[in-house]
């Protein structure tokens, strides 16, 4: 009987997330299926709707005559540089934000919200005068720390405030085991927030890898180009062939998901942690 | 063999004052008692003697030697938080060697990435392995080695917070109200284990707490605090039998110390609500005094009884072999006397057995000669203790 009454609300929630599965998902379905047609079909009227999956094997052929694994090379270097440069450079700021008293440290604190408030195209002019002088035009590596710079501030406070929830006993109880001020940082601190740092690596990850504007204006060398500005290239005066845009699209995108499932599990335990007292 | 010396130790965050004018000496081998209200700065005294908090003037001395700019961890002092401060991320094993791990770190160990190597090579070492499990065998921890704090009781956490202590060779001991978070049973049961621990390791043990039970059971030693200034330094039974002042007589004890207003005039004290006569031997001929007398020195008599006071219950807790009696001095069901106008409040006698009493009876109450003090209703000191004799 009482599987019965609950059969309504069963329902009704698989109703609703099958919704919102459906909402989330169809792009990237759409995505592929765009990637599995041809450019005939795209320009008639009435896609169709299942896959060709039939079509798999022509994909490396399509994607063969742009340099796309070179492009997602230089987005990995600069995804992967901009998360690591940013997440050394935050840690060490959250942990001087949560746990010293310093002049100013109210000042800087707004400085790294202030990051937030400009729009990326708003510096784009006089960040491309400092890459002139700095000689940072053209690099992979002038690219890493321009992202950095928009990306730390966010990793810091997600640091900040679970620094924040660790007690201070414990690392007093570090401080009179013998543990001085840089191992309680890195043997007693990181491990704790090591859930809010995969957080914080994701979003740096995808920060870097995502990340056109500067890209775009700062690289000109087309051997250099990450594979977002690389996608966009294929857009022509006269025509843009969809399906090797959507091809190389989907292969854009398996690197991101791939390093997010391997992240999330952290992200993860890192939540049903904090539910055990202690 | 370590002497700790405190000497005109001060304390002030911003302009409070938390810490006054403390001086004491801590001899070997001693379990001293910080016991003090809330807020009385007894947590703040041992953080400043671990080296965690700062000392704001007045120096602290290990065996004469200054020690106040001192690391903690150059101390040589071990610590047990309230919250017991536990690694979470580490196993009760890597808890407890972590101290051991750190005195057998050089400088450049603490790189980072080496440093959690040289950790779980270390942790490795026989000696090290050895040393961890003698304390957990002491402690009773061996079957939770391989947990997390986490997964352990907070009495089990509790004993890991002490394991870690007790695994190094400190030459002191410090303990931050180490049995606050634990049930009413287990704090009887790792009060005595606390007790043993102290006579098997024969070093010294300062050992902060607001509870009178703990501070009169464990110490060697009580020092009274009360808004960071010392009230009295003495052995549980002087603090006990001969408070300094009205301060320590009201919190030691449960209930605490009796303070009855006295009018003192020709020599004769009479209880300066009814001004009914008694016939104690007051300390000074004239004035206005308090009698303090512990609940268990009263005896119930007739009211009409030669040399008794006469007293009215307010209350009767009969807890089982006795009975705590709250009584007045006026008559309770007086509608007259109105509540808030009440000059001398309840007050309380411990007999044994349960007397056949209710609220509301005229009692009588024989006060002893001898087990007595006479405080100054001005500066609350004491004036003269009569000594308990007993029979």
């Amino acid at each position: 009987m009482t599987r019965v009454k609950r059969l309504p609300g069963i329902a009704a929630r698989a109703l609703v997330v099958g919704l919102f599965v459906i909402i989330a998902g169809l792009p990237v379905y759409w995505m592929v299926n765009t990637a599995l047609s041809t450019d005939a079909e795209l320009y008639r009227t009435g896609q169709d709707w299942w896959l060709h999956l039939e079509r798999l094997v022509d994909i490396p052929g399509t994607l063969s005559t742009v340099p796309i694994l070179k492009w997602m090379t230089n987005s990995a270097v600069i995804a992967a540089g901009t998360m690591t440069l940013s997440l050394i450079l935050s840690v060490l700021a959250a942990y001087a934000l949560s746990r010293f008293k310093f002049h100013g440290k109210g000042v800087v604190a707004f400085m790294l919200f202030a990051t937030q408030m400009l729009p990326e195209a708003l510096i784009v002019v006089p960040l491309f005068a400092i890459f002139v002088s700095l000689g940072l035009l053209n690099e992979l590596y002038g690219l890493v720390l321009a992202n950095t710079a928009f990306t730390m501030p966010v990793a810091v406070f997600i640091l900040k405030a679970a620094i924040d929830k660790i007690p201070h006993e414990t690392e007093e109880a570090a401080r009179i085991d013998g543990c001085p001020r840089s191992s309680q940082l890195t043997m007693i601190i990181l491990p704790l927030i090591l859930p809010s740092i995969a957080a914080a690596a994701v979003i740096n990850f995808f920060d870097g890898w995502n990340e056109f504007l500067f890209a775009n204006t700062f690289i000109a060398d087309a051997e250099k180009w990450p594979a977002s500005v690389g996608l966009v290239s294929f857009i022509g005066q006269y025509g843009t062939p969809l399906a090797t845009v959507m091809a190389a699209a989907v292969l854009f995108t398996i690197p991101a998901v791939v390093f997010f499932l391997v992240v999330q599990r952290q992200i993860v335990s890192g939540l049903t942690a904090g539910a055990v007292k202690g | 063999m370590t002497t700790i010396t405190f000497s005109d130790v001060n304390k002030s965050f911003g302009r409070t004052r938390v810490i006054e004018h403390f001086s004491a000496e801590i001899s070997d081998r001693e379990f001293l008692v910080l016991l003090g209200p809330s807020g009385c700065g007894k947590s703040t005294m041992l953080r400043m003697i671990a080296g965690l908090t700062d000392i704001s003037s007045g120096e602290i001395r290990f065996d004469g030697t200054r020690i106040n700019e001192r690391e903690p961890r150059e101390r040589n002092v071990a610590f047990v938080f309230q919250s017991y401060a536990l690694y979470p991320h580490m196993t009760v094993r890597q808890n407890i060697s972590f101290p051991l791990i750190m005195d057998r770190f050089s400088k450049w160990y603490h790189l980072p990435i080496l440093n959690s190597i040289m950790r779980r090579l270390i942790a490795r070492r026989p000696d090290v392995r050895e040393q961890v499990e003698q304390v957990a065998k002491t402690l009773e921890l061996e079957p939770y080695l391989e947990r997390r704090p986490k997964a352990l009781s907070g009495g089990q956490r509790q004993r890991v917070a002490l394991a870690r202590a007790l695994v190094r060779d400190p030459v002191v001991y410090l303990l931050d109200e180490p049995l606050s978070n634990l049930d009413a049973k287990l704090r009887s049961q790792m009060r005595a284990e606390i007790s043993a621990l102290h006579r098997r390791v024969g070093k010294s043990f300062i050992y902060v707490t607001h509870d009178q039970v703990e501070a009169m059971t464990m110490a060697t030693r009580v020092v009274v605090l009360d808004k960071g200034r010392i009230q009295q330094v003495g052995t549980p039974a002087e603090i006990y039998t001969e408070p300094a002042n009205v301060f320590v007589a009201g919190f030691i004890g449960s209930p605490p110390m009796n303070l009855i207003p006295m009018e003192v005039g020709a020599g004769v004290a009479r209880i300066a609500e009814t001004g009914a006569r008694t016939s104690l031997t007051p300390p000074v001929a004239e004035g206005d005094v308090l009698l303090g007398i512990r609940p268990e020195r009263l005896s119930l008599t007739r009211p009409d009884e030669p040399g008794a006071v006469t007293a009215y219950v307010a209350s009767a807790e009969n807890l089982g072999g006795e009975t705590v009696i709250g009584f007045r001095f006026h008559d309770i069901l007086d509608d007259t006397v109105v509540a808030s106008e009440d000059p001398g409040g309840t007050h309380h006698a411990r007999v044994s057995g349960a007397p056949p009493i209710s609220v509301g009876d005229r009692i009588g109450l024989a006060i002893p000669a001898d087990g007595l003090c006479w405080f100054d209703t001005e500066t609350g000191l004491v004036l003269k203790q009569s000594s308990v004799v007993e029979a």
